[in-house]
């Protein structure tokens, strides 16, 4: 092969595969940048679901401890006053309800009989709670205040329990359950993500005898999803082996060409136990996009790089060896000739 | 002359006077003095839906849209229980002067579209009132709007087509603007919508509120409705002219051999073409800022041209080119440019184009 030619492929072959490797090392630099801000999304959006998780299960604590050490609610409780219960509690857990996402609030005798249901005041009295109600057990046997999720009759919900006692001693228990939907919210409202709770849907068939069936359309797998902020949104993203996940699961899906981020939150009960699970997810097209604009950036440059790269040792290389030799074996064979 | 001039005059302001008393009178006929339902505690949630029904002429300059909408308000007032049974149905139906009419006798939330422009070109309402007291509230509304276009990415651009609703009446205490799963199901572009040049995406809401003059904030929510333009019709139309006004004198700089003269002149009348085309692209897209993809193509033209005429007066003029480079020199670098630099320049378009697709 000729000098010229083999000199131009050895300096192609270097130019490309040094641009090439700075092409790479820019391009996986900025991918791994980019990967940590997806995880370091997805790990704020779980540290948010279980703050906020805390945060309502510690309001539904302090209403609860706040009725149940109110004078006129413990002397009535005393006294197995339903109807002064009633009078006092009812109009100021209405607007409760409808203000604050307040769905549950019922007083229990030991060991987990229920008295009464504020918002259904003539419902189960007398009902024995104790083969599933195991916060309110707990808040009667060991005297203490109990937080937590638990599914009740009237559904999941999360929950605070606290001690009804005077100087008699316990008196019973009175219960604060709040809806999920101040969570869901503020996970949508600070964060773009949509987000949906998933029960044990047999748990719930058993437990929430007072709430209708899910429809067919809300059950995946085990589980049934009991709210969500945009259903048609979360869907496609839960299957049932994402609810059964142990931990909490960070991932990325491609659906229909759309990439999109997904974290799910195992919901544990007041023991620990798995009963379903918080998921959100979020479109994540702008990283995709932000990955792209990244790879082609390092594209160009490396190409850019190889054609000056190679331009500069074609030239020098032609310049001070090739033609030089080409000019020397001219005169040569010339002078061969004369 | 003068009489007539006083009777137009005169005609003009009896007009003006008759439309201010029919305009007063169309006020207060929607004006009602119902409470807010009394049972409900405040804020009172009121569920905002808003479906595209189609779109009409979408002015980029103007920062307008004309569409025919559907906007839905849901809310809940006791008072307006009734007993399925002896009305025949768990539905009653208001439309035209029955709508009018209970509108007047009835609480509603008053909302208003705060970036519609002018009147509406046509305005139809329905409202519902079950059983349970859930009333719902419906407008099909083909008007103008106001919204706030974003061309970084033009021609690979979504664009957000907003809906503001605004309480101007009732304050953030008072009503809460929100969306359950029953208005986010009915909000969006209708399943068959079509669009020139447009692809229909989703739909999105955002809840804020708005101080006002009293110092209350009062609620408001935007629905974005969202279009992606199709873009490679006008790619083509645009990046076809300018590719032709480089490829004529580039040819005649590195592949064929010329004189300095008829190599100058090429470039001017480029020069000139280029311009022309700048000035193409402001008139047909005066929305676009200088970041734009066609403001980069222009500016890499003008430094294209730059870099060639450079090259001309240089490297291709031997009166230039011989004192300061030898002949083996000038020679490999001219071989070297010959497909290094359409290369370069095709390849800094590409680029260009792609990383606006991704902005």
């Amino acid at each position: 092969m000729h000098v010229k030619y083999k000199s131009l492929i050895l300096v192609g072959a270097v130019a490309v595969v040094t641009a090439t490797l700075s092409g790479w090392s820019s391009f996986t630099t900025n991918k791994h940048i980019i990967e940590v801000a997806k995880y370091n999304e997805l790990t704020r959006v779980a540290t948010l679901i279980q703050n906020d998780l805390q945060e309502q299960a510690n309001k539904a604590a302090a209403r609860a401890s706040m009725v149940a050490t109110l004078p006129s609610i413990v002397e009535a409780f005393r006294a197995q006053d339903r109807e002064q219960l009633v009078k006092r509690l009812v109009p100021t857990f209405l607007i409760q309800r409808d203000k604050f996402g307040i769905r549950e609030g019922q007083f229990h005798v030991a060991p987990a009989i229920s008295y009464l249901r504020i918002y259904d005041v003539t419902a189960g009295h007398g009902e024995d709670l104790s083969s599933f109600r195991e916060m309110v057990l707990a808040t009667n046997r060991k005297q203490e205040a109990q937080k937590g999720v638990e599914i009740g009759r009237r559904g999941l919900s999360i929950r605070g329990v606290d001690l009804v006692k005077d100087d008699k001693g316990p008196i019973g228990s009175f219960e604060v359950g709040l809806s999920f939907t101040p969570v869901l919210d503020n996970i949508k409202k600070n964060t773009g993500f949509d987000a949906g709770v998933f029960a044990n849907a047999q748990l719930m068939a058993d437990v929430a005898t007072l709430v209708p069936k899910p429809d067919n359309e809300r059950l995946v797998g085990a589980y049934q999803n009991v709210e969500a902020t945009n259903w048609k949104a979360v869907r496609p993203m839960v299957s049932a082996d994402l609810l059964d996940a142990k931990d909490i699961v960070k991932d990325l899906k491609t659906i229909d060409g759309g990439d999109y981020g997904l974290v799910a939150v195992p919901l544990l009960d007041f023991k620990g136990t798995r009963i379903g699970a918080i998921v959100a997810t979020k479109n994540f097209e702008n990283y995709k996009s932000m990955q792209t604009s990244a790879l082609v950036r390092a594209i160009a440059f490396s190409a850019l790089q190889a054609i000056i790269l190679m331009g500069v040792m074609l030239v020098l290389i032609n310049v001070f060896f090739i033609h030089p030799l080409n000019a020397a074996a001219a005169a040569v064979s010339t002078k061969k000739e004369t | 002359m003068m009489r007539l001039k006083s009777f137009r005059r005169f005609l003009a302001s009896a007009l003006m006077a008759v439309c201010a008393l029919l305009t007063i009178g169309l006020v207060s006929a929607q004006e009602t003095n119902a409470q807010m339902p009394s049972t409900a505690s405040l804020p009172l949630r009121v569920g905002v839906a808003v479906g595209v029904n189609s779109v009409g002429r979408i002015n980029e300059q103007l920062g307008t849209y004309e569409a025919l909408i559907d906007v839905r308000y849901r809310w809940r007032d006791v008072s307006l229980k009734f007993n399925p049974v002896s009305v025949g149905g768990d539905r009653q139906e208001f439309i035209g002067e029955a709508l009018t009419a209970k509108l007047k006798n009835i609480w509603s939330p008053r909302l208003t579209i705060a970036n519609q422009v002018g009147n509406p070109a046509r305005v139809e309402g329905v409202l519902f009132i079950y059983a349970d007291g859930l009333v719902e509230h419906t407008q099909r509304i083909k008007a103008v709007f106001e919204t706030k276009y974003r061309f970084g990415a033009f021609p690979f651009d979504t664009q957000a087509l907003g809906v503001r609703i605004l309480s101007t009446r009732f304050t953030a205490n008072q009503i809460d603007l929100i969306q359950d799963q029953a208005d986010i199901n009915v909000s969006g572009f209708k399943d068959d919508i079509s669009l020139n040049g447009w692809n229909a995406g989703g739909i999105e809401f955002q809840a804020s509120t708005s101080r006002g003059l009293t110092g209350d904030y009062y609620p408001e929510m935007e629905a974005k409705a969202y279009l992606s333009r199709l873009p490679f019709a006008l790619l083509f139309s645009s990046l076809v002219p300018f590719i032709l006004i480089m490829l004529v004198p580039t040819i005649m700089l590195l592949y064929v051999k010329a004189d300095i003269a008829p190599r100058m002149t090429l470039w001017g009348a480029s020069i000139l073409a280029l311009i022309a085309l700048n000035f193409t692209f402001s008139v047909r897209y005066p929305f676009l800022g200088p970041d734009s993809l066609f403001q980069q193509l222009i500016s890499i033209g003008f430094g294209y041209q730059l870099l060639m005429i450079f090259l001309t007066v240089t490297l291709m003029n031997p009166l230039v080119a011989d004192r300061v480079l030898s002949k083996p020199v000038q020679h490999h670098l001219i071989e070297f440019l010959r497909w290094a630099v359409p290369l370069l320049f095709l390849g800094l378009i590409a680029t260009s184009v792609i990383l606006t697709s991704f902005a």
